[in-house]
């Protein structure tokens, strides 16, 4: 029953995919009739197979549905998307937009060590001297190996550029 | 007779005291660097340029190829243990090398792999070696058109690895795969495309960062979500048997001899071919491995010969890449295009006179390549260990860790703040493609011929008009991929009959 269900989520997930690149394609193909022939025949070439491919997997998935309606009252009511899994998708989808925003403002180095004693403290509820530590040793070992192994200048980040173009004014 | 001399030559030269220690140091670096995500092949390569301008060319050509030749072990350890592809080249390798080390036999598929890339390696130069006097008449009958339709067949054979036999779901991500990649300047006109007004987007989406979110936060994604650690099913820690599995490994691959010989040899065909590269010649070795196992079935599930077919092929790749970069100055790939770069700064120019007065180079070449896996292999069983125990820890420490150092190798490829955005973007667009079933290799790889697809339509049609797909080449590539094609649809279909649908 369980896997039933699962299954069904799946097909409605499924159809909520399937709509979104049939939009995307729309909007990606509205803009190619903007474009030189030359510059959009690839895209066309491409477009062309890939819209009948989605309409015929939504056909499929739409039939799918239909059939599992009409077996009975009970199996028609589409069981919701497992709310707990969709919490803490959106959960980890704010916690990286965080570490997005961490890194713009603070740095790559500071931005990290910040997001990973947070997120290890009040994500993943590890104890206090986990998350520090954790998250300094993985911040420093980046920038040995980043900056000074590597040579490569990392993300100094907002508020380094402000304050050292205060200092320099 | 100048083969075996060149050969016993280039061997000495590379176990030399001047040149063996760059070889390690440059295996030993490459593997480091294919270990972290986001850095490829051809960043260890462009990293090593600055230090090599002084060089001798030998130890220079060493130290670089050397650093490439183990690249893709390292990638392999990662994409086994970590769901993570440390390069490109790793992806095919998680189709099924993640799901053995859920299986709790990570230490058996990083010995397979590492064994398999050093054979791959060694029937790839042992090809090349052969070879070399008759490969110009081979590579040059291939034009405009028979790059197109290869891409084209090379996208049909990943599409029809779609999980649950579903080809349309495939075909969908390989589709959408080639027109993300149309996302920017176009290659032909330099008018931009689908940018929507963001500036960001002009030189069109990074292939490391898109690969980073397909394949790596996705993962992570799934699971934080999934909870638990990598391994959920491991049952024993212990190093020694860890070591047991690694040796195990090892023995798989030398048991499946004839399929490494196979996958070896797709690697080198494909890689004499420029531009292809070793990701599709992955997947081509994953498909054929597929199609012609005794239990098709259980790939996906966590099979060895999932990991031995993509693995050899890989690496194998090298040879035949190596063949056209040196005998025609022809890059079999982006690394030989920064190989050939390193070697016109020393003052040698690839190219049919280079295989005539740098003879001594090119069996150099080919001795690094062997020894630089060799080591590499070494390193990586070694480094697997440590790793792989890793791979216990619970997924609410892993997760963040990995997030900062993924998301920090897709920023690092252009320094661009944007990349890491564009990482995350996809990282949700490969979590529903992974959690729905639509194959996330097949959008990589159509991601990645996008520009190969384009350049070579628009000089098809130039050269030839529409009907270009009539020459002889180009039409017997078609053929094969209508026959690929139609082969496998019916074979889904007589599935279908049997009791597995279209759509599920």
């Amino acid at each position: 029953m369980a896997a039933d269900d699962n299954e069904k989520t799946n097909v409605r997930v499924d159809l909520v995919f399937c709509l979104f690149l049939i939009v995307l394609l729309v909007v990606f193909f509205v803009a190619t009739l903007g474009y030189k022939p030359v510059t959009r025949r690839a895209p066309l070439i491409v477009m062309i197979p890939l819209a009948i491919m989605l309409v015929g997997q939504l056909a499929v998935l739409v039939n799918k549905i239909k059939k599992t309606r009409a077996k009975t009252v009970e199996n028609s009511l589409l069981p919701k998307i497992d709310a707990e899994k969709l919490r803490k998708a959106v959960q980890l989808l704010l916690w990286m937009m965080f570490l997005l925003l961490m890194i713009h403002f603070a740095g790559h180095v500071g931005g990290i060590a910040l997001f990973l004693i947070l997120f290890l403290r009040f994500a993943s509820h590890e104890r206090w001297f986990l998350s520090i530590s954790l998250g300094l040793v993985v911040a420093a070992a980046l920038y040995v190996l980043f900056e000074v192994g590597l040579k490569i200048v990392l993300y100094p980040g907002a508020i380094y550029g402000y304050v050292s173009a205060l200092i320099w004014s | 007779m100048y083969v075996i001399d060149g050969l016993l030559q280039g061997f000495v030269t590379a176990v030399s005291p001047g040149v063996l220690p760059y070889l390690i140091v440059g295996a030993t670096l490459g593997l480091i660097i294919g270990i972290i995500p986001g850095l490829s092949g051809h960043f260890a390569m462009a990293m090593m340029i600055p230090f090599v301008f002084r060089m001798d060319p030998a130890v220079a050509v060493t130290f670089i190829l050397a650093a490439h030749a183990a690249v893709a072990q390292g990638g392999g350890v990662t994409a086994i243990l970590f769901a993570t592809p440390g390069t490109g080249q790793n992806a095919a390798t998680l189709l099924d090398g993640p799901a053995m080390t859920e299986n709790g036999e990570a230490g058996r598929a990083v010995g397979a792999a590492m064994t398999a890339c050093f054979l791959g390696a060694f029937f790839g130069v042992f090809v090349l070696t052969i070879l070399l006097p008759i490969l110009r008449r081979v590579v040059l009958l291939f034009g405009p058109p028979e790059f197109f339709m290869l891409a084209v067949l090379a996208l049909t054979f990943i599409a029809v690895l779609g999980t649950s036999g579903n080809i349309n779901k495939g075909l969908i991500a390989g589709a959408l795969g080639l027109l993300l990649s149309f996302v920017g300047m176009g290659s032909v006109t330099g008018e931009t495309r689908f940018t929507f007004g963001i500036l960001e987007l002009w030189d069109g989406l990074s292939m490391v960062p898109v690969l980073l979110g397909i394949f790596a936060v996705s993962e992570m994604i799934h699971l934080w979500v999934e909870g638990g650690t990598l391994a959920r099913e491991a049952t024993d820690e212990h190093p020694r048997a860890l070591q047991r599995q690694i040796f195990e490994g090892v023995m798989d691959t030398l048991r499946h001899w004839w399929l490494v010989i196979r996958c070896s040899a797709i690697g080198t065909s494909m890689g004499l071919i420029p531009g292809l590269g070793s990701a599709p010649a992955a997947f081509v070795a994953y498909g054929h491995a597929k199609q012609t196992s005794k239990h098709p079935e259980k790939f996906g599930t966590g099979t060895v010969e999932g990991v031995i077919a993509p693995e050899s092929a890989n690496d194998a790749v090298e040879g035949g890449a190596l063949a056209s970069t040196l005998a025609f100055g022809i890059p079999g790939s982006s690394s030989m295009a920064i190989l050939i770069t390193a070697l016109i700064i020393l003052g040698v120019e690839p190219g049919p006179k280079f295989m005539v007065e740098r003879l001594d180079l090119v069996f150099l070449m080919i001795w690094t390549v062997v020894l630089g896996n060799f080591v590499g292999t070494i390193l990586g069983i070694v480094v697997a260990n440590p790793l792989a125990r890793v791979t216990f820890l619970r997924g609410s420490l892993l997760v963040p860790v990995l997030l900062t150092i993924i998301l920090t190798g897709s920023f690092v490829i252009h320094s661009t703040w944007s990349d890491m955005v564009v990482a995350l973007v996809f990282g949700l667009l490969g979590y529903a493609m992974k959690r729905l079933d639509y194959s996330r290799p097949a959008f990589i790889i159509g991601f990645v011929l996008g520009l190969m697809v384009e350049r070579n339509l628009y000089l098809s049609l130039k050269l030839y008009g529409s009907t270009f797909f009539m020459e002889p080449l180009s039409f017997g590539l078609m053929l094969l991929t209508i026959v690929v094609l139609l082969y496998n649809v019916l074979k889904m279909l007589k599935g279908k009959r049997e009791g597995y649908s279209l759509g599920s």
